[in-house]
């Protein structure tokens, strides 16, 4: 289990996270969306030893991360951009990655190797920013790591082996029971791998829930009158995050259950309503909205 | 998860990354190796191909083809000094001997730049963000990590060149020139240079946030702080008339922050002890580093405060010293001060913007450079009003207990095992009495009172006196003084009397110079110290000198017929005349009876004395001053304490030094009455009054 308590680092002046604390269980896949320059690839890389904080502390498994090679061990992190020397291949990254990981699996390696079309002996860098991710990968998986740490892990993928990395990042945490945290924008992908999703801007975590939850909190709810009833404030009571509307058409985001909004959505008498859940995507927009970050208020500015 | 990694395991990790590293650099190795055989396999033929060539046409032109290894590349006796001892009589044996120098010689500078590049390299870890990434998550210690990649340099750096230092050797066994201790040496001076490079330049590394910044601040600390020790150091001598800095010659304390010259191989002990505080503090540092300070300026700023200071006060020193120099605003101090503040701030701002890429935080860290240009501002003027007045000082005679003088003409030291400082300090003790020392006062106020102690000159003597302590080529000739007080302490004083100013005047009537009444005086001062039986056992070379140290020996003679013709006789004991060696032994021979007559020497002393006040031969040679002596003896001593050069005494044998006398009729040098002979081995020419031509061809020959 890793603890995140009252973690803060900054750059100089500029707070890259801000007295961030939450927790992630062994074999949960979490989450971290947010703006450019929220604090997620920050929180990878304090979570995975590479920064240390500047305030809190992060306990993995009751120890300290921070130079703690024991409990780094246990964990791996791909970065953004994952480095390799000129000549690297599969094979001698390999060579020292066996010695310096305790679980390193030979068969794992194997195995993967012949999953991804991936050649071992092949220099990595010269290999597609796709493929240089999937040997990175490959080299994650083969330390049968504990808590696995992944920054923007879908760019640069094709969708087939998208797909096969969801698959087998679905297989480890079933089987394994590892722990995954990835930094992505792509929310999709998200959404079909998080138990839970933490949203941060600008270096705060804005909030942090079940996926599920999340989206059972948040209704796009689109309702159509014959003639809008004259109120001065039509939606009274109800807690509308945003409202578009197109003639006789609102179309609202609403936070909250079905339960709770319908019956006064109804008292309105409206022609047609029909209530859906949110994309990740949605409620990410949503969201950054409440927080000031909207198009309205980058084109304005 | 919580099973603690044994040292076994951490050693077993650390040299994983050291093979893993061997793979990173293999490229730089590649280049490494084939630059370095293929340099050696051209050296080798080309030397094989000049050396069979010089053979073939020696042979050819029935010459004898001795060839002198140390006359024909002047640097290859200081590095294998069993050369210089040793004669080279073939083109085969010089190609050796050439390919020796320049193999070593090249096998060393690859490894140099070799080993920047490859620390450059294994140390780029700290500076890019993506490696800090991959490092930084790795489950090794950062500590670990770091010493197993200065452990991986310092292995790139020193195998390779033993590999092909090894290699070089079995060739030159092979040729027949087993030159092992001084190949064993080059390769200690590697070790040790490596050592300290790698270790200062990991700690710069862990300083800085870009390679860049920590190849300048290698390069800024590895130049600057011996420039400017120099500077001081001719500030100091030069301003303070009488001192001396000679025992900072091969002082640590010249070169301390700058690694690269560790590859001298002197103050092994400092550059170990300097290695292991550059590794500590790094291990300190890394352990605490913030990995995001990769790609920004420092990560610690000390490193930058330290060259920013070091180079805007080289910059600010060179310039001041040059406007001093040039008596800008007609008074040298004033010159110096705005030629210091004139280079002193661009330098910063410059050093400032390379290392920050910017103006951040300039004005704030513009306080070093306050304090920087008030601390010399004001030490300058402390040493240039002489505010101690420590060169005006002469002790009275009442507070001296003892002293000594020293003429360094006239004194003979070993300067492997001490320097002429030395020297100076412990001749304290060799007179006590009144007399001597009151000619030692006098000599000292003389001196004073004809040293010019301008501002001006002092700026510009600081640029003769830089240069002497950056390549301690002293060619200077001294006087010093050195008094033991009463009240314990040692006064010591050492001047240039090359720079002395006498007011010699000249007379166009008559055409003639007067010398000024001084200078006599000087001189008689001088010989009243120096031409003494007691400074001549303790200081001359014909008595303190190995005779191994031998290295010349001329002889001279003259007869004057009844027609009051004089006839010059030139004696020579070296190879020109004596093929079989001999004469080694010979020269000896003399000497040692020279000695014997000299120790019981008490009728004839003054008369040697004369010409013991005159060594150097060019200066005054003085043939008939004594009509009365045998013969003259020029002897030259080869490890001679001057860098530039070469001492000659020459030794005056009057008739009562029958032991000597004896020894030169043995050898057929003096015939039974005592006349000199015109023949025998060592006979080299003759000439008399009527013969000019003769004269001017001996004194051509011999200058030649």
């Amino acid at each position: 289990m890793i603890e995140i308590r009252n973690l803060t680092k900054k750059f100089d002046k500029l707070t890259a996270l801000n007295n961030i604390s939450f927790n992630v269980s062994e074999g949960s896949v979490v989450g971290l969306v947010g703006s450019n320059g929220s604090g997620k690839s920050t929180l990878l890389r304090v979570l995975s030893g590479v920064y240390q904080p500047d305030g809190g502390e992060i306990i993995v498994d009751g120890q300290e991360l921070f130079d703690n090679y024991i409990a780094k061990g246990e964990c791996y992190f791909i970065p953004d951009f994952p480095y390799f020397y000129n000549n690297s291949t599969l094979e001698n990254t390999a060579f020292l990655y066996r010695k310096l990981y305790p679980n390193w699996s030979e068969e794992i390696f194997n195995k993967f190797c012949s999953v991804f079309p991936i050649n071992r002996k092949q220099r990595i860098i010269n290999m597609s920013k796709g493929m240089q991710r999937q040997a990175a990968l490959i080299l994650a998986l083969s330390t049968c790591p504990k808590y696995l740490f992944l920054d923007e892990i879908f760019d640069g993928l094709d969708p087939v082996v998208r797909h096969l990395l969801k698959k087998i990042l679905i297989d480890a945490v079933c089987e394994k029971g590892v722990t995954v945290i990835i930094a992505s924008h792509n929310l999709r992908e998200l959404e079909d791998l998080c138990d839970r999703v933490c949203l941060m801007h600008m270096g705060n975590m804005l909030m942090e829930s079940d996926i599920d939850a999340l989206r059972q909190k948040m209704r796009k709810v689109q309702v159509a009158f014959t003639q809008i009833p004259q109120r001065p404030n039509l939606f009274e009571g109800i807690n509308v995050v945003d409202v578009w509307q197109n003639g006789n058409v609102f179309n609202l985001t609403i936070r909250g259950t079905e339960e709770s909004f319908m019956p006064q959505l109804n008292a309105l008498e409206p022609a047609y309503i029909s209530a859906l859940p949110l994309t990740l995507e949605e409620i990410f927009i949503s969201e950054m909205e409440v927080a000031g970050y909207d198009i309205s208020n980058i084109v304005k500015r | 998860m919580t099973s603690a990694i044994s040292l076994k395991d951490k050693f077993k990790q650390a040299f994983s990354f050291f093979q893993w590293e061997l793979k990173s650099c293999a490229g730089t190795l590649t280049i490494y190796s084939i630059l370095t055989a293929v340099f050696m396999v051209i050296i080798l033929t080309l030397c094989l191909v000049f050396g069979t060539m010089a053979d073939n046409s020696t042979a050819a032109s029935g010459v004898s083809g001795d060839v002198n290894t140390v006359g024909f590349f002047p640097f290859t006796g200081l590095i294998f000094p069993e050369l210089a001892e040793g004669e080279i009589n073939s083109g085969f044996a010089l190609a050796r001997v050439i390919f020796q120098y320049l193999s070593f010689s090249m096998i060393s500078f690859m490894t140099v730049i070799f080993t920047i590049v490859y620390t450059i390299k294994v140390f780029g870890y700290l500076h890019n963000k993506r490696q800090t990434d991959m490092y930084g998550s790795m489950p090794i210690s950062r500590i670990t990590l770091f010493l197993s990649k200065s452990a991986t340099a310092f292995v790139f750096s020193v195998v390779p060149a033993l590999v092909f230092l090894v290699i070089a050797t079995v060739i030159s066994l092979i040729l027949g020139q087993p030159l092992l201790a001084g190949n064993a040496m080059m390769y200690a001076k590697i070790v040790m240079g490596s050592l300290a490079c790698i270790s200062a330049y990991g700690l710069i590394a862990v300083c800085c946030g870009t390679s860049i910044n920590s190849v300048l601040m290698f390069i800024a600390v590895s130049v600057a702080y011996p420039m400017s020790a120099y500077l001081v150091r001719g500030i100091m001598d030069s301003f303070y008339i009488g001192s001396s800095s000679e025992y900072l010659n091969n002082s640590f304390i010249m070169k301390a922050f700058s690694p690269l010259s560790a590859y001298d191989g002197n103050n092994i002990i400092y550059w170990l002890v300097f290695t292991a505080v550059c590794l500590v503090a790094s291990a300190y540092l890394v352990k605490n580093r913030k990995a995001e300070r990769a790609q920004s300026s420092f990560a610690y700023y000390l490193p930058c405060h330290i060259v920013k200071v070091l180079v805007s006060f080289l910059a600010g020193m060179f310039l001041g010293v040059i406007f001093g120099s040039l008596n800008v605003f007609g008074f040298g101090f004033v010159g110096f001060v705005f030629g210091f503040i004139l280079a002193s701030v661009p330098a910063f701002i410059v050093c400032h913007l390379i290392f920050y890429h910017g103006f951040q935080k300039l004005v704030r860290t513009s306080i070093l450079l306050g304090v920087l240009i008030v601390v010399v501002v004001g030490g300058m003027a402390f040493i240039n009003f002489d505010v101690m007045g420590y060169n005006k000082f002469v002790p009275s005679v009442d507070e001296i207990e003892s002293a000594g003088f020293i003429d360094s003409n006239n004194c003979y030291y070993n300067s492997d095992e001490t320097c002429l400082d030395d020297v100076i300090k412990n001749s304290n003790a060799d007179f006590d009495d009144e007399q001597r020392i009151s000619s030692a006062i006098a000599l000292h106020k003389l001196i004073l009172e004809k040293i010019d102690d301008s501002s001006l000159l002092k700026f510009r003597m600081t640029w003769v006196n830089t240069l002497n302590s950056a390549v301690d080529f002293d060619f200077f000739e001294y006087d010093a003084f050195s008094y033991k007080m009463k009240n314990g302490q040692i006064v010591t004083r050492k001047f240039d009397t090359s720079f002395l100013e006498w007011d010699d005047t000249y007379s166009e009537m008559e055409d003639v110079y007067y010398e000024d009444d001084d200078y006599e005086l000087f001189s008689v001062l001088i010989s009243k110290l120096v031409c003494t039986k007691e400074y001549q056992q303790k200081y001359s070379a014909f008595i303190n000198a190995d005779l191994d140290e031998i290295d010349s020996m001329y002889m001279y003679a003259t007869q004057t017929d009844k027609n009051g013709i004089t006839t010059y006789y030139d004696y020579c004991l070296d190879e020109d005349t004596d093929k079989t060696k001999k004469y080694i032994e010979d020269r000896k021979k003399i000497i040692e009876a020279y000695r014997k007559d000299f120790e019981a020497d008490t009728k004839d002393i003054s008369k040697a004395m004369y010409y013991m006040g005159d060594y150097f031969i060019y200066n005054d040679y003085d043939g008939d001053e004594f009509s009365d002596y045998v013969c003259k003896i020029e002897v030259g001593y080869s490890n001679f304490n001057f860098s530039y050069g070469y001492l000659s005494e020459e030794l005056v044998v009057p008739e009562s030094y029958t032991n000597t006398i004896q020894v030169l009729k043995d050898l057929n040098i003096l015939r039974s009455d005592g006349t000199p002979k015109k023949s025998g081995k060592y006979f080299w020419n003759s000439y008399d009054d009527s013969d000019e031509e003769d004269s001017y061809d001996y004194v051509n020959s011999y200058v030649s």
